[in-house]
């Protein structure tokens, strides 16, 4: 229920947004792309967390639960970020709302932990707490602890997102922030694909795969949509930078 | 055969030491540093020590995953470590007598197809059946290798591009290591009949294969962009320096 409420509330905001950005003349910045990136972003969130996904991911397959992770706590925040980017984001939130919160502690807590290294020891610490097999069995048997692993993965995902679509921070600390991620996760990745042994005693195999198989194919999951989201960031960073080069080649 | 008995590549092994004598003749006349030689000594040595010890007995007769690990260091960091070894004035000339028509877009190709062939399970099973086509799989293995570092080591690829480059390969290379780990029968049938060692099951030693073979190549590529990603942060600090003044 939270979570329709949750998903309801994030549509709602962003209607309202997009409507008041093209009240003021401006339906380039708020255009039928940005509709589908947020839409995409709901969905996903919805698919992650209210579809039979969930149900999957609680009490058969720790590949499904690796899914669910990735989802809420990479591709769901990309994909909203890149929805609400740019001037939008401002009109998010009532002008009630917003101008209270600018003159708020919260303002500089937020500029505090959106330092790169910040963010990024945040992300990794809790990529980390989160996989350690104790905590993992701890919150599938108890939901508040649940809850707050998933709200821990939505905010990092957020956090890391942020600097990562901030054209403010240049490519190369960005394409390195991406970089430092992707070789954060290979180490659990490398972890849960390289055991033999189950690691996490809650999940014993289900639909004819084996405990250890399943563990190995929820390494391969994060491998496969870090390469994914990452990898496509980077390309996109990297790209102009290609070209350029090409037109302008250097002697060898 | 013991398998720590010694086996040897005796094709491989004379071209190392011609590949020894021909660097220490190019160094009389363009002294390398230090760490070029011992970087290109440590790229023989994998190759003629990994090739040629019990490493080979145990890979070529009795376990897949020695062998794959074997591989791994011929293909991946030997050839590596031999570009590093080379001066400037050395890549120079390698680039005046043709290596400066290897360009990258053929280069990452023909190293995946010199990866993905020589490991094609027929190829594979043909080659451990005698000696010289073993050795030509090497071969294949040595000079995909070096192909494929060339356009990094020699300079030719800007940092973006070497990065773009690096990714492409560490993808697209990694799903031998993948199908590997996850397969469920053996795919080399030369393995299958091969007396065991550890009590380690065909099936196993593939698997464990799969995962050294990954291991090795996340290891080595993530160093390799880890290092092309500093070097574009110290590109852009260079380019805004002047700017800041």
């Amino acid at each position: 229920m939270t979570v329709y409420a949750l998903l309801g509330l994030g549509a709602l905001l962003f209607a309202q947004s997009v409507v008041r950005l093209r009240g003021r003349g401006r339906p380039d910045l708020a255009g039928w792309d940005r509709v589908a990136l947020f839409a995409a972003a709901l969905a996903l969130a919805w698919v992650a967390l209210l579809s039979p996904l969930d149900r999957v991911a609680e009490e058969k397959l720790l590949a499904g639960h690796m899914t669910q992770h990735v989802l809420i706590g990479d591709l769901v925040p990309a994909l909203a970020l890149l929805a609400v980017r740019g001037p939008l984001v401002l009109f998010l939130l009532p002008a009630a709302v917003l101008a209270p919160l600018a003159r708020s502690p919260l303002r500089r807590a937020l500029h505090a932990l959106l330092r790169p290294k910040v963010a990024f020891a945040l992300w990794a610490a809790n990529l980390a707490i989160w996989h350690i097999p104790a905590l993992y069995d701890t919150a599938l048997r108890h939901d508040s602890v649940h809850y707050l692993e998933h709200t821990c993965w939505v905010f990092a995902g957020f956090l890391v997102w942020m600097l990562l679509l901030d054209p403010r921070l240049s490519a190369g600390r960005r394409v390195a922030l991406a970089a430092a991620m992707f070789a954060t996760g290979q180490v659990l990745t490398d972890v849960l694909v390289f055991s033999f042994s189950n690691l996490y005693p809650a999940y014993h195999g289900a639909y004819g795969i084996s405990a250890v198989t399943d563990q190995q194919l929820a390494g391969v999951v994060m491998m496969v949509e870090q390469l994914l989201t990452l990898g496509t960031l980077v390309a996109v960073l990297l790209a102009p930078r290609i070209r350029r080069r090409h037109l302008d080649p250097v002697p060898a | 055969m013991s398998a720590t008995s010694f086996t040897f590549e005796w094709v491989l092994l004379g071209l190392v030491v011609a590949a020894a004598a021909v660097y220490i003749y190019a160094a009389r006349a363009d002294r390398p540093d230090p760490w070029r030689a011992v970087s290109y000594a440590g790229g023989l040595l994998l190759i003629g020590g990994s090739l040629n010890s019990p490493l080979e007995t145990i890979a070529a007769k009795r376990l897949l995953m020695i062998h794959l690990l074997q591989n791994g260091l011929i293909a991946d960091i030997a050839p590596l470590l031999l570009l590093l070894g080379l001066t400037p004035t050395m890549r120079a000339w390698l680039n005046a007598h043709g290596a400066s028509r290897i360009r990258a877009r053929y280069a990452l190709p023909a190293w995946l197809i010199a990866w993905y062939g020589t490991h094609a399970a027929n190829f594979y099973d043909w080659a451990l059946r005698s000696e010289w086509p073993l050795q030509l799989e090497h071969a294949i293995l040595i000079a995909g290798g070096l192909l494929f570092w060339w356009p990094l080591v020699s300079g030719r690829l800007g940092t973006p591009a070497a990065l773009a480059y690096l990714g492409t390969g560490f993808v697209a290379s990694s799903f031998l290591g993948l199908a590997l780990i996850f397969s469920s029968r053996p795919l080399y049938s030369f393995y299958e009949h091969a007396p065991r060692l550890w009590g380690l099951s065909p099936v196993r030693d593939q698997n464990l294969g799969g995962i050294l073979m990954n291991a090795e190549q996340t290891l080595v590529f993530l160093v390799a962009i880890g290092f092309y990603v500093w070097k574009l942060l110290s590109e852009e600090d260079a380019a805004a320096a002047p700017s800041r003044t």
